[in-house]
């Protein structure tokens, strides 16, 4: 029973140190970056290990890996509308940024 | 002979007579993921404005690890993004009880779901508290971030005391913290209530902890927009 209990509550605590691990490295990148080298790879870094944690709070804390197939896919799709809601409206800011700039 | 043995195995979950989502998918689960999908459009929404605000902005953008360097009690000590990373341990702390809580609810344990769920609700007014001595030092400052104005005006986002910085991220940032915090604070209301429950003892009667797996994932989906909301404001540079 203990040792059935304590295999069932390893994964949780191993998704809680990776949790733990990328965010501190994320604090560490943020201060000691050197300014220098092009801020374009460290957000690029940063976005990864975003996308990384949350991969692994809704697979494992949300428990949605475990779940039936048809509701994963119920989920992911919808969330597919991302990508365009994301392209548009960066791309109409940076737009924005090329008007301003030409007017003054 | 061998396809009908085969379709009495495997009925097709497409028509009818079945739920799609199988037996573990309760309605109240299935009800909540739809939910929590339509909510983190509502915070992609944000964040995307935020985005594309920050993108359209011409001037150097407040540079957080400038903005987000004080912590309670030690007066002028710069120490950048130390008490952030604090609420995002304490948030991530309450997500592990909160999966810790979810699994006594399946074993019908309601000690152990009193314990989890107790130290779920204590890690949330924790993070809140937080939250709220953060925004009073932005907002109480002598020379405040609030709604109208911000003093990172300076070269690369850094305080200059006779300039000003854009004023969109103080209205970013206390709206899109603010919602976050609220969502936090519904949860912990939430939480309360069927930690009460539970003391009352209505789900070991009934022997159906489910409702604890469906405010859980309420509770992770918090912690999981925090992440966004991390990444956003505290840890992208400007170009």
């Amino acid at each position: 029973m203990a040792t059935a209990e304590h295999k069932s509550t390893r994964g949780i605590w191993i998704v809680f140190t990776i949790l733990l691990v990328v965010t501190v490295s994320e604090v560490f990148l943020a201060l000691w970056w050197p300014g220098s080298w092009p801020a374009l790879v460290l957000n690029f870094i940063f976005i990864i290990m975003t996308f990384t944690k949350a991969f692994y709070i809704i697979s494992e804390f949300m428990h949605l890996k475990y779940e039936v197939k048809n509701l994963i896919v119920s989920l992911i799709v919808p969330m597919t509308l991302f990508i365009w809601f994301i392209i548009a409206f960066l791309a109409d800011g940076n737009s924005w940024l090329i008007y301003r700039l030409s007017v003054n | 002979m061998s396809t009908v043995a085969l379709q009495e195995k495997k009925p097709n979950l497409w028509q009818g007579g079945i739920s799609p989502y199988g037996e573990t998918t309760t309605w109240g689960k299935l009800m909540m993921w739809f939910f929590l999908l339509s909510d983190s459009f509502t915070f992609g929404a944000f964040l995307i404005s935020y985005g594309t605000i920050r993108f359209a902005n011409t001037q150097d953008w407040p540079n957080p690890n400038e903005v987000f360097s004080a912590f309670p009690g030690l007066g002028h000590a710069d120490l950048p993004l130390v008490f952030v990373s604090l609420m995002t341990f304490i948030l991530i702390m309450s997500s592990v009880t909160m999966v810790l809580g979810v699994r006594a609810g399946k074993e019908n344990n309601q000690k152990g779901v009193l314990l989890w769920l107790g130290l779920t609700i204590i890690g949330g007014i924790m993070f809140l508290g937080c939250q709220a001595w953060e925004w009073t030092h932005m907002l109480t400052g002598e020379h405040p971030i609030n709604l109208a104005g911000n003093p990172y005006g300076g070269p690369d986002g850094s305080f200059d005391a006779h300039s000003h910085g854009p004023v969109a991220f103080g209205q970013f940032f206390f709206t899109i913290t603010g919602f976050h915090g609220f969502h936090v604070f519904t949860g912990i209301v939430i939480n309360i209530i069927v930690w009460l429950f539970v003391l009352k003892g209505v789900y070991s009667k009934s022997g159906d902890y489910q409702i604890i797996e469906n405010i859980g994932l309420y509770w992770h989906f918090v912690d999981l927009v925090w992440v966004f909301v991390f990444a956003s404001f505290y840890l992208l540079s400007s170009l």
